[in-house]
């Protein structure tokens, strides 16, 4: 497939058409925009997914990662915390956290999904067990970043696209980016070749706990306060909207392109659902019908194209 | 050495139970047995299911939704016919469960999609099926029959701890995997395709049956242990029944000693992992941590685990 | 291990086991078989041999039934039959013993000699049973293992041996044993040997594929050569001695024009090695200097891809000096050789040279990423220019390079990662069998590529199992047997006899 952005733009088209016409309530642009706000902290971590997915790994703990920063930065400050300490916090928690996944994937020469499915449970019972049943509330100056936008765009909606400019200019444009494809396409290769491999796995995960931290910011600014049991399920969202995006589930292929129609597809599709009082319960269903149906014709497309290729018949064994 | 494992689980459960015992010994109240005891019986079954799963190098993250969506069908199937004999209520768990399994088996085995996305997939869906089917609504302890709820408080009583009934039917349906992981064909099969599916195809072995045959298993238990939920509970919420589970059981599997590159491990060392589990559940109440830190503590079991698999791995590779 | 008495048998009335006609095979595009006709007959142990890449084990992977004819015939006591799969060619007795045990390491012996048919009592595994066939069957071979023990816990030679008994527990009546000497010692190839006597004896057919000389003249009645996919010769054992075997394996191939040094005879170092020794090689010697182009000769598994992956930071070397440019050198990983101006193009291009669904220039540029871009910032436009520079220098045939490198031809795909290693511009280049599955006019241009790089002042390593090539490509040749260095040789005085002969050892081992 040549241009496998096409599919979910569209199919964006399609959505926004279906919803338009059966949903009175979807017409309304102002909202359409300003519900960016809540799924642009989702997007951030899409944004990172798709790195991390394209070396060939994956990452369960993304969730997790987003609650146990948001706590920390709600509990620990308070409102006479100047901003930019509240803004530090955050970033510097949320990349540590995801170079811990790193180190243990590589150093640990662990496999990705166990390891993260771990660390999944770990952040967000961390979180859990700071917090109790409690929230914390955030800091004056941090909050209401959703009250205020920029020439009636929301701001978050604005750091996502900048972050998946940023994030996509270092994937296509930058070295890292090439090592990311090399190790997702074969590792052993990209060894040979000097690519830093555990380097730039690290640096995939320590990016994504970047992106992480900031959606953490915004969740916290958005919210005001924070607890443990925010933002169930956005590990779901995240990895459905970076497969949909025509990114390879055994890594080796995506673009950002991809990730970024992929997530105003979700959007229009939870939005859609949302405006018709579909109960939350059903909108996850749907999102994980979808995330298999994506992988599912992933793999058959695959099969399809190189099919041709064989003749002889050596027997491969899976 | 075959067995290592196990002992060495054995060493960490008897000394964990005596070193709380000394610090708090109402650890060992019968309440706080009991307590353990039911615990048991869910966590068991769906270990054991979750077991053919990891050793043929997969993993099960539906297991939750699938025992919250059994416990939901049985129920709504017992407010329907309320004098449907026990048995069958396991039975009809068993099958939702093993429905479900093989969807779950079809979508891997024939469609490849890897494990850990298509159970992250399947979890939502069939949580989203659990309330499609219950239309919203929780099922109530007035719909659970005394027959049911009763396997689980009342069984042989040695002074005032119960071994429930319920635990029994866990400790048969155990044993019988045991055997079963042992004497069956099939079975063998899905060690040797853990241990090297190349040469296990060239020897004849279908990848795409083990899978299915897998996935199917770890549905049915889980559906069996949907109903045992309900014998548990007395009720079923369709949104928290089974909510998370799925990671207290692979936490087992893990701890009971299966090796993360899949072809060994044992069904004892399963049973051992529940037990273990079972008891750092209940002490942690006991030692007044509250049950806050629980899921903390199940993702560091689960790490710690796959730690010390990696590096007697990389020992043993070495030596 | 008890002989069961000699068969008589009278040459002229044997009927084979097996047999193939007019074989062929084709693997990736490639013919690999021509035109085979082979047989193996009870009661005889039949050597296939032949240099690197004539075609051996291919012949035995047809037969057992893991790759297809592409034409021709099979017969099983002259009955044609189709043999689909492993699972057939079992069925139909035939056994093949791998290099490489096919086992099950988290198995013990009894499971992984009845795996997927464990004997049963009433429907169930009976583990005792099986575990009492197998230490049955590990007598009969003499084989001294529990068949309790874990095979992962097995050496290899232990290993084979299970792999033995899994055949014999099929009453396998043509035993084919690819290779299967390659990491034994020489004790465990002489108990080896004792079995595959008495399972001659007991009137299978046995088939050896194999290069090591002094093995086929140890065991073998027969022995069948093949050369480049075909069969060259199939001469009686007694009819034949040494030279006369390493002829026909080699054959009388046409001298190209050497592509010699011009100029000086005095070399500048580079690169010294001393008494390298490591992952598969020991006490390795040997020096490259600038504008030389050094070729390391030898069969596979003497060593030669292991002290190339030592020198590139691949494997680390347990004792033993590198200098290169006179400073000593500690290479840990490719990077580190990268950066000492060192460059690997691998034996094994799918394996470890190319991203195969990535694009040609993905492919070509991998190495030139860093000093191709200023602050991590990939100047596309740059990459793209001298990827195609060197690529068109090579004559490479590709349709852009967007397209993807798994649709080249092998030719093409090798020049794709010779061509990356250039771009880096290194000081020592080493290549791991540079022209495998490469075409004539092809190779001509690789040759004449390095000997130009040669000329620029770089020293090269070229390690090859195509004679031709040596002679004609290199200054000098090394020869490795066993995992050290044998002799070394000019290139002008050397002719495939000798290297041959080196490389294969001696009639007597």
């Amino acid at each position: 497939m040549k241009r496998p952005e096409l599919i979910p733009a569209i199919l964006t088209i399609l959505v926004v058409a279906f919803f338009w016409k059966i949903s009175p309530d979807f017409r309304d642009v102002n909202y359409l925009l300003a519900n960016t706000t809540i799924f642009a902290e989702t997007g951030l971590l899409a944004i990172g997914l798709t790195l991390i997915i394209i070396s060939g790994n994956i990452d369960l703990s993304v969730g997790s990662s987003l609650v146990l920063t948001s706590c920390l930065v709600a509990k620990f400050t308070n409102d006479g915390t100047p901003i930019f300490v509240s803004v530090l916090m955050a970033l510097i928690i949320g990349t540590l956290l995801g170079t811990i996944n790193g180190l243990l994937i590589t150093v640990g020469k662990l496999p990705s999904f166990l390891v993260t499915l771990a660390t999944m449970a770990l952040y967000r019972g961390a979180a859990q067990a700071m917090m109790g049943p409690a929230s914390a509330k955030v800091p004056q100056p941090l909050k209401g970043i959703d009250r205020s936008d920029f020439h009636g765009l929301p701001y978050p909606f604005i750091i996502f696209v900048i972050c998946a400019l940023i994030v996509g200019l270092i994937l296509h444009r930058m070295i890292l980016g090439r090592w990311l494809f090399g190790i997702g396409t074969n590792k052993e290769a990209a060894h040979y070749t000097g690519f830093p491999v555990n380097r730039a796995t690290i640096s995939a995960f320590a990016i994504t706990g970047f992106l992480i931290g900031i959606s953490a910011l915004l969740m916290d600014s958005r919210l005001g306060v924070a607890r443990h049991d925010l933002a169930k399920g956005i590990e779901l969202d995240a990895i459905t909207i970076v497969v949909a995006g025509g990114t390879a589930i055994a890594g080796g292929k995506g673009t950002m392109i991809g990730t970024v129609l992929s997530w105003l597809l979700i959007y229009f599709v939870k939005t859609g659902m949302g405006v018709n009082n579909l109960k939350a319960e059903y909108q996850l269903t749907i999102i994980g019908i979808i995330l298999v149906l994506s992988v599912f014709s992933q793999q058959i497309a695959d099969r399809f194209s190189t099919n041709r290729q064989r003749k002889t018949t050596k027997i491969e064994a899976r | 050495m075959k067995g290592k494992r196990e002992i060495g689980l054995l060493v960490v459960l008897v000394v964990l139970i005596a070193a709380c015992s000394f610090a708090k010994p109402i650890f060992l109240d019968p309440r706080n047995i009991n307590s353990i005891l039911l615990w048991m019986p869910l966590l068991l079954v769906a270990a054991v299911g979750q077991f053919p799963v990891i050793v043929a190098r997969g993993i099960d993250i539906s297991t939750g939704s699938i025992v919250g969506l059994s416990a939901i069908s049985v129920g709504l199937l017992v407010k329907a016919s309320p004098t449907i004999p026990v048995p069958m209520l396991f039975i009809a768990g068993g099958m939702v469960g093993l429905i479900l399994g093989c969807l779950n088996g079809l979508i891997i085995a024939f469609g490849k999609v890897p494990a850990v996305v298509a159970t992250i997939g399947t979890l939502t869906a069939f949580r989203g099926l659990t309330f499609v089917v219950s239309k919203g609504d929780q099922i109530d302890s007035t719909a659970i029959p005394q027959s049911l709820t009763s396997l689980a408080n009342q069984g042989i009583n040695i002074g005032n701890v119960t071994i429930s009934w319920l635990l029994f039917i866990g400790f048969v349906l155990a044993i019988l995997a045991f055997f079963a992981s042992n004497r069956l064909q099939f079975y063998r099969n899905i060690f040797a395709f853990g241990s090297n599916p190349d040469a296990a195809f060239l020897r004849g072995i279908s990848p795409k049956t083990v899978e299915l045959i897998c996935y199917c298993a770890s549905g049915s238990l889980a559906g069996v242990a949907g109903t045992m939920y309900l014998a548990r509970f007395g009720f079923a919420n369709p949104g928290s029944a089974g909510q998370g589970f799925e990671l207290i059981v692979i936490a087992a599997v893990a701890i009971g000693g299966v090796k993360i590159t899949g072809g060994s491990g044992s069904i004892v060392g399963v049973f051992l992992g529940c037990a273990l589990l079972s008891c750092i559940n209940v002490a942690l109440t006991v030692l007044g941590i509250d049950a806050d830190w629980q899921l903390l503590v199940y993702g560091a079991t689960i790490l710690i685990a796959l730690i010390i698999d990696s590096v007697s791995q990389r020992r043993k590779a070495t030596a | 291990m008890q002989a069961t008495g000699k068969i008589e048998l009278r040459k002229l009335d044997i009927q084979p086991l097996v047999r193939v006609e007019k074989l062929n095979v084709v693997l990736g595009g490639n013919s690999i078989l021509k035109d085979i006709d082979f047989a193996l007959c009870p009661g005889q142990i039949h050597a296939i041999t032949g240099e690197n890449g004539a075609g051996k084990s291919t012949l035995a992977k047809v037969l057992a039934g893991i790759y297809q004819p592409y034409s021709g015939e099979i017969f099983l006591d002259e009955k044609s039959v189709v043999i689909r799969s492993p699972g057939e060619a079992i069925r139909h007795g035939i056994a093949l013993i791998h290099q490489e045990p096919l086992i099950f390491p988290d198995l013990n012996v009894a499971e992984n000699v009845f795996v997927g048919r464990m004997p049963k009592k009433a429907n169930m595994v009976d583990h005792r049973e099986a575990i009492r066939r197998t230490t049955e069957i590990l007598q009969r071979l003499g084989v001294g293992i529990e068949a309790e023990s874990e095979v992962g816990n097995l050496s290899i030679a232990q290993q084979q041996m299970v792999e033995l008994a899994t055949a014999m527990s099929e009453d396998a009546k043509v035993w084919i044993f690819d290779e299967t000497t390659a990491s034994l010692t020489s004790k465990e190839v002489g108990e080896l040997f004792t079995i595959i006597r008495a399972l001659r004896d007991q009137g299978c057919a046995v088939a050896m594929v194999t290069h090591h000389l002094n093995e086929v003249f140890e065991i073998a009645d027969t022995v069948t050569v093949l050369r480049d996919g075909t069969k060259v010769a199939e001469r009686k054992i007694v009819d034949l001695d040494h030279d006369q075997l390493v002829n026909l394996m080699v054959g009388r191939d046409i001298s190209q024009d050497h592509l010699s040094r011009s100029g000086l005879d005095k070399v500048e170092g580079f690169l010294e090695v001393k008494n390298l020794t490591g992952p598969g090689f020991h006490n390795v010697s040997f020096s490259v200097g600038k504008t030389e182009i050094v070729g390391i000769a030898g069969l596979v598994g003497a060593g030669r891809t292991e002290v190339a992956r030592a020198l590139f930071g691949i494997t680390q070397p347990t004792s033993g000096s590198i200098k290169a440019r006179g400073e000593p050198l500690q290479i840990r990983s490719p990077k580190q050789a990268q950066r000492a101006g060192f460059a690997l193009v691998p034996e094994d291009r799918q394996k470890h040279g190319l991203f195969p669904s990535l694009n040609i220039g993905f492919n070509t540029s991998a190495n030139i990423l860093e000093e191709s871009s200023k602050a991590s910032w990939i100047s596309e436009r740059r990459l793209d220019s001298r990827s195609t520079e060197i690529l068109d220098s090579f004559k490479t045939v590709f349709s852009g390079l967007k397209q993807q490198v798994r649709y080249l031809s092998g030719g093409n795909q090798q020049k794709t990662i010779i061509a990356r290693w250039l771009l880096g511009n290194p000081d020592f280049l080493i290549l791991d069998e540079p022209t495998r599955g490469v075409d004539v006019g092809a190779r001509r241009e690789v040759h004449q590529a390095l000997r130009a790089q040669a000329e620029a002042g770089k020293a090269l390593m070229v390690i090859s199992s195509d004679l031709s090539e040596l002679l004609t490509l290199t200054d000098r040749i090394y020869v490795m047997k066993g995992g050290t260095i044998v002799g070394e040789m000019k290139s002008k005085d050397a002719t495939e006899e000798s290297v041959m002969a080196l490389a294969f050892g001696g009639g007597s081992e």
